[in-house]
């Protein structure tokens, strides 16, 4: 438990200091690389300077990564993405309404993103510690069958956006999802890299240089991962047997 | 002091900074929740993707979704002067690359917690001098494409999350369907995602059966 909270302290404050900082750059961007979110950008703005709102806003989702937590262990993406920002706008905006002073400015918002992560994470998990074993060996067992199953519509919705891109970006698409299958046992990589490679072909034209870049490095990338995982021995065993069959 | 901070923060290299941070926190995030099981920084179902494919050696799936999310976000960023940290750090790097590493057989990265933050300390300062490269040397007009396909299938899939967990609530034993069933329609009726209803229900139910 102590332990535990070692390490939250260590995460919470790493992370809540990127994600203050980078919430207060997304004002300057694209001047400034920032990071963050366009709608976490949208939400803040619509709190619109007012720190009960950043407030409210940030705890409704803080009950919701709670909630998640408890049952899986997982808090969701909202922790980062909502929460820190909008609770640390609040506490910032409490002392001075002045928003060229407290959310656009970088450093206040790093240091207090970075308290605001190292409290709500110590609290999130030692909360959690709580939950009986048994409980979650229970939600394992139920979610392993929903987990399975999504893995193949997974595979299935990347495939279908593939076709329905157009030629090029369907053909690369299942040339390189059934050689990822081959190799990988999963579609899913070759699928995604196929469609950007694909649509990157449609928006620059074959010729142009960066769609010859991505045409060699897909060619280098699945050989060198069919090498590594001994596809190429199976590739020829499975010939061969066939060969034999047929002589 | 904060003055200072500030004109540091400001300057457009400090994003370097922002990434490590926030990648060094995340994969701290993957550790705990492979350890400690809690803390993990992104959605249920990276998690469980990420523990069913450590059970079975066959990371495939994690690494694919996780990463493919991960370079349409890197692609987008620069472009946009935005990066989006739930799609490139959270889902790329907590998900996509700790799975690539744990199935390079380099587990020990994050199994370790010091290790694990400096893991994501380092993937992160990769991360950002990818992002500023490109920035700075991605001739205007060009344009990487397919991110936009990435993201509608990724909400696409999200909304496949709820049937599939009632199915599988549903199939597991009576009471624990019906709470989920319970709790996705309590959640729907208040016009908030089904999935959070229904994993409470289940959760609920399974104190009790």
């Amino acid at each position: 438990m102590f332990e535990l909270i070692i390490k939250s302290i260590v995460i919470g404050g790493l992370a809540g200091a990127g994600v203050g900082a980078g919430a207060a750059r997304m004002y300057y961007a694209p001047e400034l690389q920032a990071a963050g979110a366009f709608r976490t950008l949208g939400e803040m703005n619509a709190c619109q300077g007012d720190p009960v709102s950043h407030f409210s806003f940030g705890f409704s989702f803080y009950i919701n990564c709670m909630a998640n937590g408890l049952a899986t262990g997982c808090f969701d993406q909202d922790f980062l993405h909502r929460v820190i920002p909008n609770i640390s706008a609040g506490v910032l905006l409490t002392k001075n309404k002045d928003v060229k002073e407290t959310i656009q400015n970088p450093a206040k918002m790093a240091i207090v993103g970075a308290v605001v992560g190292i409290i709500g994470l110590v609290i999130l998990n030692s909360s959690v510690s709580f939950v009986p074993a048994y409980v979650s060996a229970t939600l394992t067992e139920i979610f392993t069958p929903a987990i399975n199953n999504f893995l193949i519509v997974m595979q299935v919705l990347f495939l279908i956006a593939a076709l329905d891109n157009g030629k090029i970006t369907g053909c690369w698409g299942i040339a390189l999802g059934s050689i990822a299958f081959l190799v990988t046992g999963n579609a899913t990589p070759g699928l995604i890299l196929g469609i950007i490679t694909g649509q990157t072909i449609e928006n620059n034209g074959v010729k142009s240089k960066i769609s010859i870049v991505f045409i060699v490095l897909m060619i280098v990338i699945w050989v060198l991962i069919a090498y590594f995982r001994g596809f190429f021995p199976k590739l020829i065993e499975a010939f061969t047997v066939a060969a034999a069959m047929l002589g | 002091m904060i003055e200072k901070l500030n004109k540091f923060l400001m300057k457009d290299w400090a994003f370097l900074l922002i990434c490590v941070a926030i990648c060094a926190g995340v994969v701290g995030g993957t550790h705990t929740y492979l350890v400690n099981g809690t803390g993990y920084l992104t959605n249920f179902a990276g998690g469980q993707m990420l523990k069913l494919g450590i059970e079975s050696g066959d990371l495939g799936a994690a690494v694919g979704y996780g990463g493919g999310f991960l370079i349409a976000r890197v692609l987008e960023g620069p472009l946009v002067g935005l990066i989006d940290i739930g799609g490139s750090m959270m889902h790329g790097v907590g998900l996509g690359i700790c799975a690539l590493i744990i199935s390079m057989g380099w587990g020990f990265l994050i199994y370790n917690f010091p290790l694990a933050i400096l893991t994501g300390g380092f993937v992160g300062l990769v991360i950002g001098l990818i992002v500023m490269g490109v920035r700075k040397l991605m001739p205007s007009g060009v344009t990487a494409g397919g991110t936009a396909i990435m993201m509608g299938v990724g909400h696409q899939l999200s909304n496949f999350l709820a049937p599939l967990f009632l199915l599988s609530a549903l199939q597991y034993s009576i009471p624990i369907g019906i709470a989920g069933a319970l709790g996705g329609i309590a959640f729907y009726i208040k016009g908030k995602n089904c999935v959070g209803g229904i994993i409470i229900g289940m959760f609920i139910a399974a104190f009790f059966f």
